[in-house]
C-alpha cells in the first residue's frame, strides 16, 4: 500500500479534525437544546390537550386562535356555565384545521364548543390550513402533533432536509443557548408558562399595553376559499352533532381601525355565513369592533378587563340560546347588535 | 435542490467523494452530469428533459456550424439557435406577460382581445442556461471556439450544478477545456472553494434571509408605511439582494473549487462603486459581460458617436431588465440604469477603473477620502433608487414609494416612525447591526475575493473564526422554511 500523502488525503483530514470540532459544539447542542420539557410557546398545546383529557365533562371548549388564548377568560365563564372549561386557543398561524382536529379527536357527548376564528382564518386558504413554517415548528417541538394535522400536509424526509433541517438545527441550538446562559423565560408573555391551568394566556395580565403588532386588513374572499371555509365549518358542526357535541360560533375582537378598513370584506363574509353555515352565530362582526384601549399587543389580544367583559357577554349570548333551544340550529340568527365589550 | 439546505450539505460531500474516487475524466464528468441532473430534477424531474432538450438542439447547431463553411447555411444555423433558446424563453416566461400587455394595449383602442393565458410553471433556472448555451453557438459560429465534440462533456459542461440555476453564466471558452482535461485534485483550490461556501451560507442565511423578514411586509403594503420607513426598506432590500446573489455565486464557486473548476468571478464588491458604470463592472459580472459581448457590442458598443453609445447602453440594459423579469417594472428597472450609465457623472474619477472586477473598490486606504465617499453614497442612491421598481410588486407600488418617499422628506413624524420601528423590535436592530458589522467586514477585507480569506492568521485562529461563523449563523438565521434564492424567479 502507498503511504504517501497525497493532497486529497491531507485535505480530508483536515476536513475530518475540522468537523470534529463541530462535533463536539454539536454534543454540547444536543445535551442543552432539547424540546423536552421547552417553555416554548406552541408547547402549551400539549397542556391544553392534557387538560381536555382529565375533564369529565361536561365540557365548554373554546377553539380559535390567540384571540382565544388572549380574550376569553375561562373561570368566568365556568362560572357563568356551570361547566369545566378548556381554551384551546393558540396562534392563528396554526390555522383553523388543527384546533379543530384538535378537538375532534378528543369529544366526549355533552360538550359545548365555542369557536371564535380570525378572520384570515376564514377568508384565506393559507390561513385556514395553516402557515407550514409555524405547523413545521411545532412538529419540530413536538412530533406527535401531526396526528392533528392535515394528512395532505405531507412530512416526509424530502420536505424535511429540504426545509426544515437547517432550521431545526437553528431550534436546538437557540435552545441551547438560552440554556446555557441560564436565561428565564419564565417571564415571557409568549411562553408555555404564559397560560392559567384552563389554557387562558395570563401573562399579560396587570401589563401596561404593549406597541401593536401589525395586522394585515382582513382580504375579501375569493369564491373558492369562502366554499372551503364553509364547507369545513359545517362539516365540523356535522360531525359534532353525531357525537353530542353543541358548537356556536362567533367573531373575534378586532381593533376598530382594522375592522374600519375592512368591513366590506368582512361584511360579505357575515352574509355569506349567515345565509349558509349551519352552526349558531353568537353576534355581529360590528359587535366585536373595539378600540385600542382594550387590546394588549396585537389587534386580536385583548386585555385583562377587556378579556372578562367579553366573557361575560358571550357566556350571557350561549346561556341565552341554550334556554331559548331554537328547534333547528340552521343558520341560527338570534337576535344581534349586543355590545358585548362596552368597558 | 437549494444550497442552503440539509440536502445539500449531504449532496456535496457525496459527489465530492465519488467524483474523486473514479480514475477517469470521462468517468468523472459522466458522473459529475448524473448529479447535476439529479440536482435540477430535485425541483422537478419535468425540468430535467427540458433542460436536455435545448442542450441537444445547441450541441448538434454547433457540430454543423464547424462542419459547414457556407456563411448562408451557418447564419442559418445561428438563427435555429436564436430561435430554440430565445422561443422557449418567450413560451416559458413571456408568454403570459406579452398576451397580457397586447391585451391591455388593444382595450386601450376599444378592441376587446381575448388572450388565453398559459397556466405553465417557470423552470427554475431557464434564464440562465438558455443563455449559456446561446453563448457557446454564438461563440462557435463567431469561429472563437471550436464545438465541443463530445457530448457528456458539453452536456456536463451546462449542467454544471454549482452554477446551473443562477449562474455564474460561464463562457464555454473557459470552462469547456476544464472538462475537457484530467482534472487533479488541488488542495489549496478546494479549502479556497470551502471558505467561499461558509461566506455563502453566512450571507444568505444571516443577512439576506433576515433582511427579507424585513422588507417583505413593508413592500407587501407601501400604502401603510411612511416615506422613512419605504426607503429603510429600499436599502435593505439593495443588500438584501446583495448578499442573496452573491451568496449563490459564493457558494457555486466554491463548490466548483471543490472539483477543480474554476468559474468566474460573479460580484466584486459592487456597493463601493464610485459610479453606475462600475457598479455594472462589479455587479453580476457574467451577465453583464454577456450582455457587453452579445448585445451591446453587436450594437454598435462604443465605437460611435456618444449618442449612439448613450442609445445602445439604454437597448442593452431595456433588454437585461426584461431578462430578469417578464413585468414592465423590471424594464423600467432596466431603463433606469441604462439611463444612469449613459449619463456622465457629476463626480468624474480622475482614473476611471477599466478592470473592475480585479482593482480595490474606492481605492486604498481604510478611511475613504470624503470626495469618494460621497461618489459611493450617490451611486448607491441610483442604484437604490431603481431597485424600488425591482422590488415593487407593482409599478403602482413602486410609485407609491416614491410618493411616500418625497411626500415624508421633510416631516419629522415620519423619522419617528423608524425610530419608533428601531425601539420596538429587537429583530430589526439585531439585524441593522449585523448589516453594518457586514459592510465593514466587506471594505476591510474588499482587496480579497472572499473577505473570509484569513490565510495570514495562524491556523487554530482561523478555525476559531470558521467555528464562530459556522454556529452564529444557525443561531442568528430567521425562519425561512429553505426559502429560495431571489434569482431562481429569473
Amino acid at each position: 500500500m502507498n503511504s504517501k500523502r497525497t493532497p486529497i488525503h491531507g485535505f480530508v483530514l483536515r476536513g475530518l479534525a475540522f468537523l470534529s470540532l463541530q462535533a463536539v459544539i454539536a454534543a454540547v447542542v444536543i445535551a442543552f437544546g432539547s424540546p423536552q420539557n421547552s417553555n416554548e410557546y406552541l408547547m402549551a398545546i400539549q397542556d391544553k390537550l392534557q387538560r381536555l383529557d382529565r375533564c369529565e365533562g361536561p365540557r365548554l371548549v373554546l377553539l380559535g386562535g390567540s384571540n382565544v388564548a388572549f380574550g376569553m377568560h375561562s373561570p368566568v365563564m365556568r362560572d357563568s356555565l356551570q361547566m369545566e372549561t378548556v381554551n384551546l386557543g393558540l396562534h392563528v398561524s396554526l390555522g383553523l384545521e388543527f384546533p379543530l382536529n384538535c378537538y375532534m379527536q378528543h369529544a366526549k357527548p355533552g360538550d359545548v364548543v365555542i369557536l371564535c376564528p380570525e378572520y384570515h382564518m376564514l377568508t384565506d386558504d393559507s390561513h385556514r390550513r395553516g402557515d407550514p413554517l409555524t405547523k413545521d415548528q411545532l412538529f419540530e417541538q413536538w412530533p406527535d402533533a401531526t396526528k392533528y394535522m392535515d394528512p395532505s400536509d405531507e412530512r416526509t424526509w424530502k420536505t424535511f432536509l429540504d426545509r426544515n433541517a437547517l432550521w431545526t438545527v437553528h431550534q436546538w441550538v437557540g435552545r441551547a443557548f438560552r440554556n446555557l446562559r441560564g436565561k428565564d423565560s419564565s417571564n415571557k408573555t409568549y411562553a408555555r408558562s404564559g397560560f392559567n391551568e384552563y389554557g387562558d394566556m395570563v401573562a399579560h395580565y396587570g401589563r401596561s399595553q404593549d406597541k401593536l403588532m401589525p395586522i394585515r386588513d382582513v382580504p375579501p374572499c375569493t369564491p373558492q376559499s369562502l366554499e372551503n371555509t364553509l364547507r369545513l365549518l359545517n362539516d365540523f358542526h356535522a360531525a359534532c352533532r353525531a357525537r353530542g357535541v353543541d358548537v356556536y360560533f362567533c367573531y373575534p375582537p378586532l381593533l376598530d381601525s382594522i375592522y374600519q378598513t375592512s368591513e366590506p370584506s368582512i361584511l360579505e363574509l357575515h352574509q355569506s355565513l349567515q345565509a349558509r353555515i349551519t352552526l349558531p352565530m353568537l353576534g355581529h362582526p360590528r359587535d366585536s369592533s373595539l378600540a385600542r384601549e382594550c387590546f394588549y399587543d396585537s389587534g386580536y389580544h385583548l386585555t385583562e378587563s377587556s378579556g372578562k367583559s367579553r366573557s361575560t357577554l358571550i357566556a350571557a349570548a350561549v346561556k341565552q340560546w341554550r334556554s331559548g333551544q331554537p328547534a333547528a340550529s340552521v343558520a341560527g340568527r338570534k337576535p344581534t347588535g349586543t355590545h358585548w365589550l362596552i368597558d | 435542490m437549494t444550497f442552503t439546505t440539509l440536502t445539500f450539505i449531504l449532496f456535496l460531500p457525496l459527489v465530492f467523494a465519488v467524483h474523486w474516487l473514479l480514475p477517469t475524466r470521462r468517468m468523472q464528468n459522466g458522473f459529475l452530469l448524473a448529479a447535476s441532473y439529479l440536482f435540477y430534477g430535485w425541483w422537478d424531474w419535468r425540468f430535467c428533459g427540458l433542460m436536455l432538450a435545448s442542450c441537444l438542439v445547441d450541441f448538434v447547431i454547433g457540430i454543423q456550424l464547424t462542419r459547414t463553411q457556407v456563411e448562408r447555411s451557418r447564419r442559418w444555423l445561428l438563427s435555429m439557435s436564436l430561435v430554440s433558446n430565445l422561443g422557449l424563453l418567450a413560451v416559458f416566461k413571456y408568454f403570459n406577460f406579452f398576451a397580457e400587455s397586447f391585451q391591455t394595449l388593444a382595450g386601450q383602442f376599444g378592441w376587446d382581445a381575448d388572450f388565453t393565458t398559459l397556466h405553465i410553471i417557470l423552470p427554475v433556472g431557464i434564464s440562465f442556461y438558455t443563455f449559456q448555451t446561446l453563448g457557446y453557438t454564438i461563440d462557435v459560429y463567431r469561429r472563437q471556439i471550436d464545438a465541443c465534440r463530445n457530448l457528456v462533456d458539453y452536456l456536463a459542461f451546462v449542467s454544471f450544478f454549482p452554477q446551473l440555476v443562477a449562474g455564474p453564466i460561464e463562457r464555454a471558452s473557459q470552462i469547456l477545456p476544464q472538462f475537457a482535461v484530467k482534472r487533479q485534485f488541488n488542495d489549496v483550490l478546494a479549502i479556497e472553494g470551502c471558505r467561499q461556501i461558509l461566506w455563502g451560507f453566512a450571507k444568505k442565511l444571516m443577512i439576506a434571509d433576515r433582511l427579507a423578514a424585513v422588507v417583505d411586509p413593508i413592500y407587501g403594503q407601501p400604502e401603510l408605511y411612511s416615506g422613512p420607513m419605504l426607503i429603510l426598506a429600499t436599502v435593505f432590500f439593495a443588500f438584501q439582494i446583495y448578499c442573496d446573489f452573491s451568496a449563490y455565486s459564493d457558494i457555486a464557486i466554491g463548490s466548483a473549487k471543490l472539483f477543480g473548476i474554476r468559474l468566474m468571478r460573479n460580484f466584486a464588491y459592487p456597493y463601493f462603486s464610485q459610479s453606475v458604470g462600475e457598479f455594472w463592472r462589479r455587479w453580476h459580472i457574467s451577465l453583464s459581460t454577456w450582455f457587453r459581448d452579445y448585445v451591446f457590442i453587436p450594437l454598435g458598443g462604443s465605437r460611435c458617436s456618444p449618442a449612439r453609445r448613450s442609445l445602445n447602453l439604454i437597448v442593452t440594459f431595456l433588454i437585461s431588465g426584461l431578462w430578469h423579469g417578464a413585468a414592465w417594472r423590471y424594464v423600467v428597472w432596466g431603463g433606469i440604469n441604462g439611463v444612469a450609465t449613459a449619463t456622465p457623472s457629476p463626480f468624474p474619477r480622475s482614473t476611471p477603473s477599466s478592470h473592475a472586477s480585479q482593482d480595490t473598490p474606492g481605492g486604498n486606504s481604510l478611511i475613504p477620502h470624503p470626495r469618494t465617499l460621497l461618489r459611493i453614497l450617490a451611486t448607491f442612491s441610483v442604484i437604490c433608487a431603481a431597485w424600488i421598481f425591482f422590488r415593487a410588486e407593482s409599478i403602482g407600488d413602486a410609485l407609491t414609494v416614491l410618493h411616500h418617499a418625497g411626500r415624508d422628506m421633510f416631516s419629522p413624524s415620519a423619522y419617528q416612525t423608524v425610530y419608533d420601528a428601531f425601539d420596538h423590535d429587537r429583530f430589526l436592530r439585531k439585524t441593522a447591526l449585523l448589516l453594518l458589522a457586514f459592510v465593514i467586514l466587506e471594505w476591510i477585507q474588499r482587496r480579497q475575493e472572499c473577505p473570509l480569506t484569513l490565510t495570514d492568521w495562524p491556523l487554530p485562529l482561523r478555525w476559531m473564526a470558521y467555528t464562530a461563523l459556522i454556529w452564529v449563523t444557525l443561531y442568528l438565521m430567521p425562519q425561512t422554511g429553505g426559502r429560495e434564492f431571489i434569482y431562481f424567479e429569473f
